[in-house]
């Protein structure tokens, strides 16, 4: 092996996995943070986190004993910070699935250290938008009944199945479901590493009922192994169809600014968007508090910053779209509606969302931004400020105005609306640092494979695999 | 830098004789074909540009597919298809003869477009968006789209060329800075040219998902069309060992998901329209299902989407050359009645009338794309084989 | 009595005395995958055929070697993809176009189009779990038993051992003659291990 730095491949390949680490490295790392205490920075993490979660349950809790009035939404805006958050919440949610879904699928072996916190991620942002379209209900004891097809003799009735609301209760529902057992499938081998790493035999006994037995036999590996190509390839199609769906909640009415084709792949696109800007964000964070250099290496932060620039271009791409339609149309309700997007009493949340979501990511065509872990930590924060922004300029400026202007109206958020929003935050944050601390944040098993194939083939030239 | 002109025993070179046969043969197709649309321009003059329209349509959406795939490959640093990314390359270089073969959609902006006609100035919609839709602004826009694409599609391929000699990686770095701006550039002049070309067949209407629903049927006409040279090439000896059951089975998997998604945009477009029902967006498929033309709604669902995703959806299948050789041509007609479908109902609104010039010009086009693809396999490797990636894709293997 | 009609049943615990006593195999440790295929490789070659991999990550080419087939997973995945699509379909059709039939904006009672988004997550949602549920059921687990977990050190086939099983089943199992075997195919720590 001569001097790595000049063998080309090499340099098309960087290791993924640094500073010389073996298999049992690996093990000891990415255990270690589970087996040993909390560091200091994770409790004051914890610290700002519980007391928002907390908040949050003060604010439902008002709001349930109250009514929906509590909130802005108002006539004609019936939908305000609710569902914004809603559908903010479930784009974050989408990285976790892109990254361990389609980027397996595409062998994109860099995935391999941010898959299992980015699913994670998923699971609680999902939890975090189940309750904006819960708690809308007013009375989200009886949601069951009103969401869900269940037989029952109070109501004899049935849900109305060509509404786009029912839709997307079966996308987000399904949604979560097979992302936790994507989630959990993907834990087992490593809870059979802390199972048996256990010393205590209260971790033995719950790591070993939760590992479920697992003794990673070839057999085992086999089924194993097909059950996650299998779940990758059931997922992508998936993600696909959640925030399409979600799309179609707006864009089967008729209301200008809602009603669009290009919805689908267009908030598709805009939630990969927002949730690679939130794991990076949230790896930033986590490689800084525990130190996880060799594993979340520049060239995962890097590759995450370009997702983030090809994702920005597109949905760029789709509000040019939008409105040169729209003046294009020449229907005159488009293109006021366009027009009152940027110029309206709106017009601050308008060039919000265009300063973060389209100019922001600009800075990652220059490999110093991309590369720089403060540029982008921050620049990530733009991206999911503006993300915030477009839903809520979607929903707020198509509502406020819409055909009679005799009707027209304002939207502001009260304090509850707020609270419950920083409270969503809380409760986010408080079950990913309860992951962090009690479950392998990094993938153990497959990092593992990885390091074999760069062990194997230290030019590069992996067997099986090689990228996409 | 040691790097590989053969492997094992493949030539990648084609032979003399059996280039210049296959050469001969799109000559004599492309001489056949011109002289035969020639005299249909004559006899038919509208028949012609809409038959020439559907063919224009296709051809440039294929390349524009491989220019989009090729640029694909070097953003993502793609290893799996280095042996098949030279054909695609070539694919590609025939972008720029989009210059002269658009000017008989040109010549016939008369002829297509209801919006060049002297009425649309007193129709209150068509009149508001003249500023857009007229003559002038019209070539221009087609023109600088043309000339964009092919400076993206001539420099690639020839950092790829040069790479052959060099074996530099500073090519395959190169290679990657073009794509990334080239990749924002073809979304946005192809979609503008979907909306030019095709959309602004029926001014009044419009759909933001167009742009998108042509990238996608481009892109799976351009899958089948490299499925089809990659076997056809395979079937007469070449590539047997560079490209495995590995590499086309990869190549059946894009097919599969570029069909899965193509369905997807298109059934999104047409939901939200059926859904939001309002006959200033509907008028489009009213029509469209009108009479005879109704059997393109089954042969699309069928055969563009459900066809092709359950029997390319087991593995073994995917596998199977001859499954897949029968799906690149299934699918390049399909995507040939996709478009057929989107233009053609503008001029025989009653139903399908089928004319002998609809497949003369798809030859005519098509031999003159295949005239420039095949040019470049001309005593040149059908593999890019000075690039570093060539070792990787030859031992590649499926999980 | 009743422990003679347990034990025809096979139930674990109750297996038949004979069973009981039986060793389960001979398990030798490697240090890396790659010793561990060239030891499958060599023991095929001795006659050996029932043989257990064990390892922290999946190694490819150990299926190969042990000659095991490609997983059925898939097909019953897709059963239960169709019977998602077809229970969404009757769902749609039943509730909103036979027992509860209410016009709503205009549309038609039953329609292919609205419902095509429902088709498609109960497809995914049955999917889903026939692809968990049938892993779980191919790899028979839950399993908190299992005599692997005899062996001394079955915990490096969970950090960075590579683990290599000859069963006691095996027609040509003499476990002296295995553990001799595995040794020579250069195993750290060969054990018999008790079933």
């Amino acid at each position: 092996m001569a001097d790595l730095a000049i063998d080309p491949r090499m340099e098309l390949n960087p290791p993924l996995v640094q500073g010389g680490m073996t298999y049992s490295d690996v093990t000891d790392k990415i255990s270690s943070i589970v087996e040993g205490k909390a560091p200091k920075q994770w409790w004051i993490a914890m610290a700002v986190a519980v007391p928002l979660a907390l908040l949050l349950f003060a604010c439902l809790g008002y709001l349930v004993t109250t009514g929906i009035g509590v909130w802005g939404n108002n006539s004609p805006v019936g939908w305000g910070w609710d569902i914004t958050n809603f559908v903010w919440w479930i784009g974050i949610g989408h990285a976790g699935t892109l990254i361990s879904a389609i980027l397996f699928l595409f062998r994109q072996k860099w995935r391999t250290s941010i898959n299992r916190a980015a699913e994670a991620m998923t699971l609680f942002a999902v939890a975090c938008a189940a309750i904006y379209p819960l708690f809308h209900t007013g009375r989200p004891w009886r949601a069951a009944y009103w969401l869900f097809p269940l037989p029952n003799e109070l109501l004899h009735m049935w849900q109305n199945f060509r509404s786009p609301l029912m839709w997307d209760v079966f996308a987000v529902s399904t949604y979560g479901t097979v992302s936790a057992l994507f989630w959990y499938v993907g834990l087992i081998p490593d809870l059979a590493t802390l199972r048996d790493r256990s010393t205590t035999p209260i971790r033995k006994t719950i790591y070993g009922l939760l590992s479920l037995g697992w003794r990673g036999s070839a057999t085992q590996w086999r089924h194993y192994e097909l059950a996650y190509l299998l779940l990758a390839g059931l997922s992508t199609p998936l993600v696909l169809s959640v925030h399409s769906i979600v799309s179609f909640d707006f864009a089967t009415s008729l209301l200008p600014g809602w009603h669009t084709t290009i919805f689908p792949p267009y908030f598709v696109a805009g939630a990969v968007f927002s949730g690679f800007a939130m794991v990076v964000t949230l790896m930033t964070l986590a490689r800084w508090i525990y130190g996880l250099e060799n594993l979340i290496t520049m060239k995962h932060l890097e590759n995450m910053c370009k997702v983030m620039l090809a994702t920005g271009m597109i949905v760029g791409f789709a509000y040019g779209t939008e409105f040169f339609i729209a003046w294009y149309s020449a229907n005159q309700y488009e293109r006021f509606i366009f027009l009152n997007r940027a110029f309206g009493p709106y017009w601050w949340a308008y060039w919000s969302m265009i300063a973060c979501n389209v100019i922001a990511p600009q800075f990652f065509w220059f490999k110093k931004f991309r590369t720089s872990i403060p540029a982008m930590f921050i620049l990530s924060i733009f991206i999911n400020i503006g993300m915030w922004f477009e839903r809520f300029v979607i929903i707020a400026t198509s509502l406020h105005r819409d055909f009679l202007p005799s009707s027209w109206g304002y939207f502001s958020p009260t304090w509850v609306d707020i609270g419950t929003y920083l409270g969503t935050f809380g409760l986010f944050l408080t079950l990913f640092l309860l992951f962090l601390r009690f479950l392998p944040a990094i993938a153990i098993s497959e990092v593992k494979g990885v390091l074999h194939q760069q062990v194997s083939a230290p030019h590069g030239v992996p067997a099986h695999g090689g990228s996409h | 830098m040691a790097h590989h002109r053969e492997h094992a025993s493949e030539t990648y070179f084609l032979q003399a004789e059996a280039w210049s046969a296959v050469r001969n043969s799109l000559a004599l197709i492309a001489l056949v074909s011109w002289l035969a649309l020639a005299a249909g321009y004559a006899l038919d003059r509208q028949q012609f540009h809409f038959s020439y329209l559907v063919a224009f349509a296709f051809f440039a959406s294929v390349s524009l597919g491989a220019l989009f795939f090729v640029m694909l490959q070097h953003l993502t640093g793609s290893a799996w298809s280095v042996t098949v990314r030279r054909l695609m390359e070539n694919m590609m270089r025939a972008v720029p003869l989009a210059f002269l073969l658009v000017l008989p959609v040109f010549l016939g902006v008369h002829s297509l477009y209801e919006w060049s006609h002297a009425e649309a100035a007193k129709d209150p919609v068509l009149s508001a968006k003249l500023g857009y839709l007229n003559e002038k602004w019209f070539m221009l826009r087609g023109l600088i789209a043309i000339a964009l694409w092919s400076l993206f599609a001539l420099r690639l391929y020839a950092i790829s060329r040069r790479q052959d000699d060099s074996g530099s990686i500073e090519h395959t770095r190169a290679a990657a800075k073009w794509s990334a701006p080239g990749t924002v550039v073809l979304f946005l002049t192809a979609s503008m040219a979907a909306f030019d070309w095709i959309m602004s067949l029926e001014p009044h209407w419009f759909s933001t998902m167009y742009g998108v629903y042509f990238l996608a049927g481009g892109a799976v006409g351009f899958m089948a069309v490299l499925i089809a040279v990659v076997l056809g090439l395979r079937s007469a000896g070449y590539l047997t060992q560079s490209v495995r059951e590995e590499h086309y089975h990869d190549l059946g998997k894009w097919l599969f998901a570029l069909t899965t998604f193509w369905a997807y945009v298109t059934f999104s477009q047409y939901m939200l329209i059926w859904y939001g029902n309002l006959p200033e967006e509907t008028f489009w498929f009213h029509k469209r299902l009108q009479g005879s033309w109704a059997a393109f709604g089954p042969i699309l669902v069928i055969g563009h989407f459900l066809l092709p995703f359950f029997t390319l959806l087991p593995r073994a299948n995917k596998r199977n050359i001859k499954l897949l050789g029968f799906f690149a041509g299934w699918m390049t007609l399909m995507h040939f009645c996709d478009l057929y479908w989107q233009i053609m109902p503008v001029l025989h609104t009653k139903g399908v009338a089928l004319h002998w010039m609809d497949a003369a010009a798809w030859l005519a086009v098509g031999s003159a794309y295949g005239l420039v693809f095949w040019q470049g396999l001309k005593e040149k490797p059908l593999v890019p084989v000075g690039d570093p990636r060539l070792e990787q894709c030859l031992a590649f293997h499926n999980v | 009595m009743l422990e003679a009609v347990l034990s025809k049943l096979g139930l674990p615990g109750y297996e038949p005395e004979a069973a009981r006593q039986k060793v389960f195999g001979v398990i030798g440790d490697f240090d890396t995958p790659e010793d561990l295929l060239r030891a499958i490789r060599t023991a095929r070659a001795a006659g050996y055929t029932r043989m257990e991999a064990f390892s922290p990550f999946p190694v490819h080419g150990v299926d190969e070697a042990l000659g095991a087939r490609r997983s059925p997973l898939g097909r019953i995945v897709i059963v239960f993809a169709l019977l998602g699509l077809a229970g969404a379909v009757l769902l749609q059709w039943w509730t909103g176009a036979v027992d509860y039939k209410l016009i709503v904006a205009g549309k038609p009672l039953f329609a292919l189009e609205p419902s095509v988004p429902i088709m498609f997550e109960l497809a995914v949602l049955l999917s889903a779990f026939a692809a968990v549920l049938g892993m779980f059921h191919l790899n028979r687990i839950p399993t908190y038993y299992h005599p692997f977990f005899n062996y001394s050190r079955h915990a490096g086939a969970s950090n960075d051992r590579f683990l290599l099983a000859i069963d006691a089943q095996d027609p040509k199992f003499q476990a002296e003659d295995a553990v001799r075997f595995l040794d020579s195919c250069g195993s750290r720590h060969t054990e018999v291990v008790e079933a």
